[in-house]
């Protein structure tokens, strides 16, 4: 048990918190708010975090990274959801980047990683369908086999910056019990794309796939290894919304604090109300909690093991992970609201991008309730035990 | 960071589950039915002894004292073990004010009374708590008047927990009554036998027994002031993060949730589906366990800030507040899934899977406000977590 970060860890952390805090400025936010809607999306940021380095913590160096692991990018996560940037760090780098380098051919890594590192390309996922319980099994997106080839044909929902994306990584049925992981080009024919627009207005899409081909070269895993790869790329999505969660968490918290201090009411500042510190110290606890579950999750997520007896501690873990992150963003945001009074629904005031992000988050991949129904049918079947 | 034990810490914990494995025998368990959260009967006694004979007590003490020096993690993950197996484990004499006695009393206190605490043979009682002091413990008036080479005490101590089998009381007393509340106080050491002390039972909800104390002008020695004039306050506070931590220990209830899931999985309603097939009942076990995760962590995480020396104030406030209303909560939740059985003293069947709530239930209404209330535990998160004014509550 060890609680500290490793000296690499706490320079990606410092390095990506200063970028973010001086870059991401009211202003730098109020601009992308007047943005079309369903189009919030900070290019030149990302160019920044690129020129930084920090697209490539988690790729390997021979594709231009800095070669660290999952947890390494939890940093950075962490700290956009600190600061509200609109960058598609959970899609491109937790999601698609991470897939390709557990479970992609080196080709495949190499057509794609080194254009992720500079900046180049924006890669996404699209996991999610429409009415699903559970993201980790692909129902009405099927695969169907001609020879090496396979055709796809279905809906996937919520995609983020799939309109900005050079590739999909796309979960597929092929039968029952085979499924089929491959990377598609928007291009192709066969492929639309239906822009939704989202409560904080992050690019989503509805995609749209009829008789789009796919060659052998664009698949990434297939039977027992697709499912594997499935359930690593959803651990590490549910993560990173986790990760997201607690920077955006923590930030509209000490936000409160800071302006209950400040807000003087009845001749006095509204902090030294007890009902006020009381409701602040529970969202402190809240946060504690979403905090070690989420790290604890990031952690398992770095080792490599296989067997079923880890896979299930890491899948548990990130599933309780996610429980907090739904319930500590709700408690929070209302906490944070509500302690404002009106000056927090104000527009000039940068709490209500935090209000929003936080309902996104909680929402992205399954709610707490949605999330503790699996961890219940789990316990059901293997306990889940207390060591 | 690292959320594995080592393979020492897990050799640690196997020892320690493998030592309590063998203290329960049947009979002993039997025995601390009847004295729910207390011990004190001869197998108990019988049990401490033993565990002072194998070196088990001052585990977390320095080699030189008898003890093996655990880290404060080691020690958490043994206090778990402890709360795992059931033992009512004295810890607040050992962890708390054996400590103090060690590198505070006199040489004579130290000489009589420490070998005793780490063989197991000696009990303190723990005497801060006043009918008119409780969360705001400074401003206790049990007085300590000096009188020639002696100490003059006299007052009334409430809540003095296990003072009925206990050889001594660790006394908080004003000796400074003009100084500023906190600055007058200091503490002593008084042998349950002195002339002028007395105590009468006072019964609790959950079953415990614990006691009012009485002090006539009872006489002590010079040498049973420990530490120094005035400076109590300082003693009282410096073991409070571990008594939070010891509180809220996730080993109360890690083991019961393994027999509770494990009762749901192989027990039949009346309409032939299991306990555990019901929807609500799941997600009711998705609460518990994800909520225990949270706890689990929050502790270690704690043990770990302690023996970094990075432990803030506000963790150990969270880590009480938390864990005491969770615990609240999961006994709840707990009992709805055992349904009306769960208030029943002791099962028609052999599970004793409601006795075990029903005795957990009385017993856990103290701890949100034993040990410091939950109100204050906010305010010091709320000032030292989140650098809020918290006005003048806590002068």
């Amino acid at each position: 048990m060890k609680f500290s970060l490793t000296e690499s860890q706490a320079e990606i952390q410092q390095l990506a918190n200063k970028i973010l805090q001086e870059q991401v400025t009211e202003e730098r936010l109020r601009n992308l708010d007047k943005q079309v809607s369903g189009e919030r999306f900070d290019r030149d940021l990302w160019q920044q975090l690129a020129s930084a380095g920090l697209l490539g913590v988690a790729i390997d160096e021979s594709h231009g990274g800095m070669g660290f692991d999952y947890f390494s990018l939890s940093l950075l996560l962490e700290e956009v959801g600190r600061s509200v940037a609109a960058v598609p760090v959970v899609t491109s780098l937790a999601g698609a980047a991470m897939l390709l380098t557990e479970y992609a051919s080196a080709e495949l890594q190499q057509q794609w990683l080194p254009d992720v590192v500079n900046g180049q390309s924006i890669l996404t996922v699209a996991f999610s369908e429409a009415m699903s319980t559970n993201d980790v099994t692909p129902h009405t997106v099927t695969a169907t086999n001609n020879g090496s080839d396979y055709s796809l044909n279905g809906v996937k929902h919520y995609v983020p910056y799939a309109q900005h994306a050079a590739g999909i990584i796309v979960s597929a049925k092929i039968s029952d019990d085979e499924n089929v992981l491959v990377m598609i080009d928007p291009s192709q024919a066969g492929v639309t794309l239906d822009k939704l627009d989202t409560t904080t207005a992050e690019p989503q899409s509805k995609l749209t796939l009829a008789n789009v081909m796919i060659s052998s070269s664009q698949v990434l895993a297939v039977g027992e290894k697709a499912n594997q790869a499935i359930q690593y790329g959803v651990n590490c999505l549910l993560t990173a919304y986790c990760n997201v969660q607690l920077g955006a968490s923590e930030a509209a918290l000490r936000m409160t604090a800071k302006y209950t201090s400040e807000r003087k009411q009845f001749n006095t500042a509204i902090a030294s109300f007890q009902a006020v510190a009381q409701r602040a110290a529970d969202g402190y606890i809240d946060v504690e909690c979403l905090r070690l579950c989420t790290q604890q999750a990031a952690c398992l997520l770095s080792n490599k093991a296989s067997d079923l007896e880890s896979q299930r501690v890491i899948n548990d873990a990130v599933t309780m992970a996610k429980i907090w992150a739904g319930d500590t963003g709700h408690r929070i945001s209302y906490t944070a609201q509500h302690l404002h009074g009106g000056t927090g629904v104000d527009r000039e005031y940068p709490l209500w991008r935090f209000c929003l992000l936080l309902r996104q988050m909680e929402f992205s991949m399954g709610s707490s309730q949605q999330h503790l129904t699996n961890l219940g049918d789990r316990i059901a079947e293997y306990s889940v035990s207390m060591a | 960071m690292d959320f594995h034990l080592t393979d020492k810490q897990c050799d640690l914990r196997d020892e320690f589950r493998g030592y309590f494995d063998t203290l329960m025998t049947p009979e002993l368990v039997a025995e601390l039915v009847g004295t729910p959260g207390e011990g004190g009967g001869p197998l108990y006694q019988a049990a401490m002894k033993k565990m002072g004979d194998d070196g088990y007590i001052a585990l977390s003490w320095p080699e030189k004292f008898g003890g093996r020096g655990l880290s404060a993690l080691e020690q958490y993950m043994f206090i778990e073990e402890v709360m795992r197996a059931g033992f009512p484990f004295p810890f607040l004499t050992t962890e708390s004010v054996g400590p103090m006695l060690r590198d505070h009393a006199s040489d004579r206190v130290r000489q009589e009374i420490v070998p005793g605490i780490v063989a197991g043979t000696c009990n303190v009682a723990i005497g801060y708590s006043e009918p008119e002091a409780g969360t705001d413990l400074a401003s206790l008036k049990t007085r300590a008047v000096r009188d020639g080479d002696e100490w003059v005490i006299n007052g009334q101590k409430m809540w003095t927990s296990l003072c009925h089998m206990a050889d001594y009381v660790w006394l908080a007393a004003r000796t400074d009554p003009d100084a500023p509340k906190h600055r007058g106080i200091s503490m002593f050491i008084l042998p349950t036998n002195a002339e002028g002390f007395s105590l009468s039972p006072v019964h609790t909800l959950g079953g415990v027994r614990t006691n009012a104390t009485y002090y006539e002008d009872v006489r002590l020695p010079a040498d049973a002031l420990v530490g120094e004039l005035n400076k109590g306050w300082k003693l009282i506070t410096s073991q409070l993060n571990r008594e939070r931590l010891a509180l809220v220990n996730v080993g109360f209830f890690s083991q019961k949730y393994n027999v509770l899931v494990d009762w749901a999985q192989s027990t039949y309603l009346i309409d032939g589906r299991k306990i555990i097939d019901q929807p609500w009942v799941r997600t009711h076990f998705a609460r518990i366990r994800s909520s225990l995760e949270a706890l689990r962590l929050i502790c270690y995480k704690l043990a770990w800030q302690m023996d970094s020396n990075e432990l803030n104030m506000a963790d150990a406030s969270a880590a009480k507040v938390y864990g005491t209303e969770l615990f609240v909560e999961i006994y709840r939740l707990a009992g709805e899934i055992i349904g009306q059985h769960s208030v029943l003293k002791r099962d028609s069947d052999d599970t004793n899977i409601g006795a075990t709530i029903e005795n957990l239930y009385r017993t856990a209404s103290i701890i949100t406000f034993g040990g410091g209330a939950n109100e204050v535990q906010r305010d010091i998160i709320a000032a030292a977590g989140l650098w809020m004014p918290i006005g003048s509550r806590m002068s």
